[in-house]
């Protein structure tokens, strides 16, 4: 109870994204319940700012329930399941790997043949909906082991880039990480041709828990009144996948955001609402932005 | 051929058609309900031909692009049913085959996540400084900016996540307390291998059950710079205005388990050198005392552009901690700093005074020179069941301030030469005890806060006028806080400040063919005071409220020694205020505020005698303690445009009061008198403002631009006239930030005001304008070229401007053993800067003058590299 105590005043305290205050102040709909959590190694091969080669890692939880499932950060996922002393007090790095890969929360099947994507461009959180759509799959000849389950090969085209993936049969579900999903099996791994981006099964655990939604987000700010961090409720921004696409090009994609990734704000901080710059932690809204960000490599080209 | 075309095209269709196989059917639990997400393949051997997934009716169809020979499997798999297959051989073109399935308890061979290697423990997280530094890193400070977190201010305070730190620990030991600079600014960044970040830090090991949102940094070193002295030296030559320019400086460091040393000493007529190394982030760099308060110094000559004082600037400091055992610990640390600045302006003043302005003009060159030596001793024993520190610190200043000033009064004559020499000594002892024990489940704290500052002399030569002073401060301050939280929309606050102070001071006043004027008071003060609160917020936290009192009791009992008048005031004082907040949705907010606030004085309201603050001015305080009430309220309304990079607010605030007490001005070609009367007097104002900006992200600009307006009035005694004076004023900045190639950044700004004072018998106005480019080239990542530009169109009087231009530049080159920094400023040689302001009905026209083109050569050689 302390260690969660310690965390949630941390949190306040440190002005973090309030995604992560979930637990008592945000209204949260429950979608279905838990087959199975699956967790990935999320990665991505890019470049710094001085165009050097980097990888940047991140843990990913795929809930698997009835036709629904939903992929968002690990860390977000262990807060909500209130296995704290699984997250430890490393939040930063969590938090800086989230906003520097653009890490945004997928829910297939809800509603029904629609997915529904959150993505951030501070100060604000935008939520698309579109058609579920099924990558075109081809399976090849091979296979491997990944934790342990013996994983078929298989190739698919997904928005303009090819997909090359293993997918355990022994676990029979179509679901995936992110948007790749319609195999005979659970996707256990997946790399892009480019070899950019790799998702990785690490683990699987058998549960019965919620898969949930919430209408908007919680965003901490600092109250000049109460000259403390408060929460308030935001709902989120609709916008259609092409805009989203093409903002994410224009603001992440455009080369001053290397250097700053704050260049596209407008206006003052206080007008922005910005929760405060300090240093390499900046929030936006509630939503952190790294001080220096990696060259952005879309998941989705088309 | 064309018919032909077709015919061949529809049998090869037909051939197609014909191939293909369609399986279709629904899958139904033992319920007869549908089951979706079951995973249904065509298998043949090993090989999976085809496969789907049930929708939510269960239904599933299956398409294989030909019939497969012989008989294939029809299997159908669900994490929660029974696996059924069924044999089938694809001989029709549609095959439907529905299956009930039965279910199971999941069972899934679970893999556990391996934590990710550990960069913490605890509430700690670590970092190895070496893979976080860059290139032209040099100093720990330059690598300590890097960290994710850490935030460095310009005086070199440090802060992570946006809060300062409370403790700066190397190898964990306190040595430097709040002046860490000297580590900061001195240590090679290769040198410290780990930098730990404590969060929830408690310094005290007593309080390791409590909670605590105090953030530390530790500081390891590598072994090369334990167990042996180790030092860097820098310097610098450059040349201002024919005169040669110097810098040096040198510092010393010995780390062992047990024992730490750090020694400094930097000095440079230059300006700038080691000029924070010394800041004290715990506060008290300086210190000042009711004497020095009542007789202040002259100030030097500011601008708001390039730079007008001269500095030269010195310290040596020595700084050692040590360990006695486990839990005690010594630690002493000694400084002493000087500092030289010199200036000059002159300036004209347009006094109102009733039916005409009185013109007084003057040149100015203040010279202040300060003697800072410091001494502290700290004892502390921290152990787990209790703690008791006990911090004496001896400080004295020694300031010497001459500030002579030609007066040319009426515009007639060569005008007068008048001296002015003030000398200010004080000393301060300040001792800070606190105790800590604990008793079971108990703990029982004691803390105790004297601070003595007594200033034995301020001395002040005007011509053949002495003004002299001396004050005994003993001052003492508790407070505490409860807070009660209430569900989860309600909280209460109730802290409880006490605070207990005597004073005494005296002042004479010796002025040739006047009776000496000698002042002698004394008393003390008591105010308890406790501010409960309560604050609201809603379900769906859209709406924020709160709202709260304020009530002090303010005790005051001073006794004027020379006529054995007494003066006692008890009176209670409430203050009352409210906030609201409603946020509409993520692109809209209104805050609102309104308070009322009281203020009231002290002893330096009772000393009526005047006193001489310069060769012209006398003031004297009303003899009655000031009161003054104020209610001010604030709007303000934000907008964002998502996608659109458009932000827009705008705001408006009011405020008005009153005060007891009338402040009383009169202005002669000789001197200036300040009091204020006992007759209430009013104040208002009103501000609003709007802010634009929008980004333009395809051409890598962003604009920006504010307006704002203001509008006040206030009352006051101007020639033994009372006197309602308004202003008017208004702001334009229009910005733009552009960077149109990665090596080139630009930014231009421009700033235009226009003010307007009147009263009932004058109407005046100024205008100016100001415009700044700058812009830095980056040709290779070791080199950095960076330039500014300055243009001042400023008004001197109605429909006469002066213009200005200034030009600064900078070359930085970092090599593996060496900083280099060439660094130019004021370039255009620019020897002057005039600018009109009014105070109250007052016009003055200050013209300052400037330091002249100065370059400057710097090197700071990395003995750190030379591994």
């Amino acid at each position: 109870m302390k260690t969660k105590l310690t965390i949630i005043l941390a949190l306040v305290a440190s002005t973090m994204s309030a995604q992560m205050l979930t637990r008592d102040n945000e209204k949260l709909d429950t979608l279905c319940q838990t087959k199975f959590t699956a967790v990935y190694q999320y990665s991505i091969n890019t470049t710094d700012v001085e165009k050097q080669p980097v990888t940047d890692s991140i843990r990913l939880a795929l809930q698997v329930g009835d036709g629904v499932w939903k992929t968002w950060t690990y860390e977000r996922y262990l807060f909500q399941q209130q296995r704290d002393e699984e997250i430890g007090e490393d939040h930063f790095w969590f938090m800086h790997n989230e906003a520097l890969m653009h890490i945004a929360t997928t829910t297939v099947g809800y509603p029904e043949g629609k997915t529904i994507t959150l993505e951030s461009i501070p100060p604000l959180q935008y939520e698309v909906t579109e058609d579920t759509e099924t990558p075109i799959w081809n399976i090849v000849e091979g296979s491997d082991s990944v934790c342990g389950y013996l994983c078929q090969k298989a190739s698919g085209k997904f928005r303009g880039k090819t997909w090359n993936v293993l997918y355990a049969e022994d676990i029979p579900t179509a679901a995936g990480p992110w948007k790749l999903q319609g195999l005979p099996g659970l996707i256990t791994y997946a790399a892009d041709n480019e070899g950019i981006h790799t998702f990785k099964l690490i683990g699987i655990y058998q549960e019965a828990v919620p898969i949930t939604y919430s209408a908007g987000s919680m965003v901490s700010k600092f109250s000049m009144e109460e000259l403390r961090m408060i929460m308030t409720v935001i709902p989120y921004e609709k916008a259609t996948r092409e805009e989203m696409q093409k903002q994410k090009k224009n603001v992440f994609g455009n080369r001053l955001y290397l250097t700053n990734p704050m260049f596209y704000m407008t206006g003052s901080k206080e007008i922005l609402s910005v929760g405060q710059k300090s240093g390499n932690y900046q929030f936006m809204g509630g939503l952190y932005v790294p001080d220096k960000a990696h060259k952005y490599q879309p998941l989705e080209l088309k | 051929m064309k018919r032909l075309l077709y015919i061949i095209l529809y049998i090869a269709l037909a051939a197609t058609a014909s191939a293909q196989v369609k399986v279709t059917g629904r899958v139904i639990d033992l319920q007869n309900k549908p089951v979706s997400d079951v995973i249904v393949k065509v298998v043949n051997g090993s090989k999976t031909l085809a496969f789907t997934s049930t929708n939510a009716k269960g239904e599933y169809a299956l398409e294989l692009k030909s019939a497969p020979s012989g008989e294939v499997s029809l299997q159908f798999n669900h994490i929660s049913y029974e696996k059924e297959s069924e044999r089938l051989t694809l001989k029709e073109r549609l095959t439907k085959v529905d299956m009930v399935l039965t279910p199971k308890e999941v069972s899934l061979k679970e893999v556990t996540v391996k934590p990710d290697p550990l960069r913490q423990r605890g509430d700690t997280l670590s970092y190895n400084l070496a893979s976080f530094l860059k290139k032209g890193d040099v100093t720990l400070e330059d690598g300590l900016k890097n960290l994710p977190g850490i935030s460095i201010s310009d005086n070199g305070a440090i802060s992570y996540m946006g809060k300062g730190i409370s403790y700066f620990y190397i190898g964990g030991l306190d040595m430097l307390g709040g002046r860490y600079n000297l580590a900061t600014k001195n240590i090679p960044a290769e040198y410290a291998t780990q930098v730990d970040i404590m969060k929830h830090h408690k310094h005290r090991k007593i309080d390791a059950d409590e909670e605590s949102d105090a953030v530390a940094i530790n500081i390891k070193l590598s072994k090369k710079a334990q167990f042996k002295p180790f030092g860097q030296p820098e310097f610098g030559v450059g040349m201002r205005e024919d005169k040669v320019l110097y810098a040096a400086g040198a510092t010393g460091m010995m780390f062992t388990d047990n024992f730490q040393l750090l020694a400094s000493a930097k000095y440079s007529n230059s300006g700038n050198f080691g000029l924070y190394d010394m800041v004290n982030h715990s506060g008290g760099d300086t210190f000042g005392s009711l004497a020095t308060d009542k007789l202040p110094a002259w100030g030097q000559a500011g601008s708001s552009v390039g730079e007008s004082v001269y500095r030269t600037n010195g310290y040596g400091s020595f700084n050692a901690i040590q360990k006695i055992d486990s839990v005690r610990l010594v630690r002493i640390n000694a400084d002493y700093t000087y500092e030289r600045m010199n200036s000059s302006a002159s300036s004209e003043a347009y006094y109102f005074a009733g039916g005409e302005n009185i013109y007084i003009s003057e040149s100015v060159s203040p010279l202040a020179k300060a003697h800072r030596p410091m001494f502290s001793v700290k004892f502390e024993n921290n152990a787990s069941n209790h703690y008791f520190s006990d911090t004496f610190s001896a400080r004295a200043q020694f300031l010497t301030n001459e500030s002579p000033t030609l007066t040319l009064t009426g515009g007639e004559g060569d005008g007068e030469l008048n001296s002015q020499h003030r000398d200010a000594t004080s000393i301060n002892l300040h001792n800070n005890f606190w105790g800590t024990i604990r008793m079971g489940k108990k703990k029982l704290s004691f803390t105790s806060n004297v601070d003595f500052i007594r200033t034995p002399e301020v001395l002040m030569l005007m011509n053949d006028i002495s003004q002299s002073g001396q004050s005994t401060q003993l001052n003492t301050r508790h407070s505490t806080s409860l807070q009660v939280k209430l569900g989860s929309k309600w909280k209460i606050d109730m802290p409880i400040d006490l605070t207990a102070n005597y004073n005494f001071i005296e002042t004479e006043l010796v002025k040739p063919g006047f009776a000496d004027q000698s002042q002698r008071m004394s008393g003390w003060k008591l105010v308890p005071s406790v501010n409960p609160s309560t604050s609201w917020t809603s379900a769906n936290k859209k709406l924020y409220s709160s709202m709260g009192l304020n009530m002090k009791i303010l005790n005051l009992n001073y006794l004027s020694k020379y006529d054995n008048k007494r003066t006692t005031m008890s009176e209670v004082f409430a203050e009352p205020h409210v906030s609201l907040r409603y946020t509409f949705n993520a692109t809209s907010e209104l805050n609102f505020s309104s308070g009322f606030s009281n203020a009231a004085g002290d002893i330096m309201d009772l000393l009526t005698t005047p006193v001489q603050t310069s060769y012209r001015s006398t003031s004297a305080a009303s003899g009655v303690i000031a009161k003054s009430q104020s209610w001010s309220t604030d709007l303000r309304y934000t907008k964002q445009v998502p996608f659109s990079y458009f932000t827009f607010s705008a705001n408006a605030s009011y405020s008005q009061g009153k005060r007891n007490v009338l402040s009383s001005r009169t202005v002669s070609q000789t001197a200036t008198e300040s009091t204020s009367i006992f007759r209430d007097s009013h104040s208002r104002s009103a501000s609003g403002g709007i802010n634009a900006s929008k980004n333009i992200l395809s051409i890598f600009t962003k604009l920006s631009a504010n307006a704002n307006v203001s509008w006040s009035s206030s009352e006051y005694m101007m020639q033994n006239s009372l006197v309602t004076s308004y202003h008017t004023g208004y702001s334009v900045r229009l910005q733009a930030d552009v960077t149109p190639v990665p090596w080139l950044e630009t930014n231009i700004r421009g700033d235009y005001g226009k003010n307007f004072m009147r009263t009932t018998s004058s109407n005046q106005s100024s205008d100016n304008l100001r415009c700044t480019g700058s812009v830095a080239v980056f040709p290779i990542p070791a080199i950095e070229i960076r330039s500014t530009c300055n243009y001042m169109h400023n008004m001197v009087e109605p429909g006469k401007y002066k213009d200005a231009s200034m030009l600064s530049a900078s070359v930085q080159y970092k090599t593996k053993w060496a900083v280099w920094k060439l660094t130019g400023e004021n370039l255009l040689d620019v020897r002057q800067y005039t600018l009109t302001s009014f105070m109250d009905t007052d016009r003055f026209v200050h013209t300052t003058n400037l330091v002249g083109r100065t370059v400057m050569l710097t090197c700071k050689l990395l003995l750190a590299g030379h591994k």
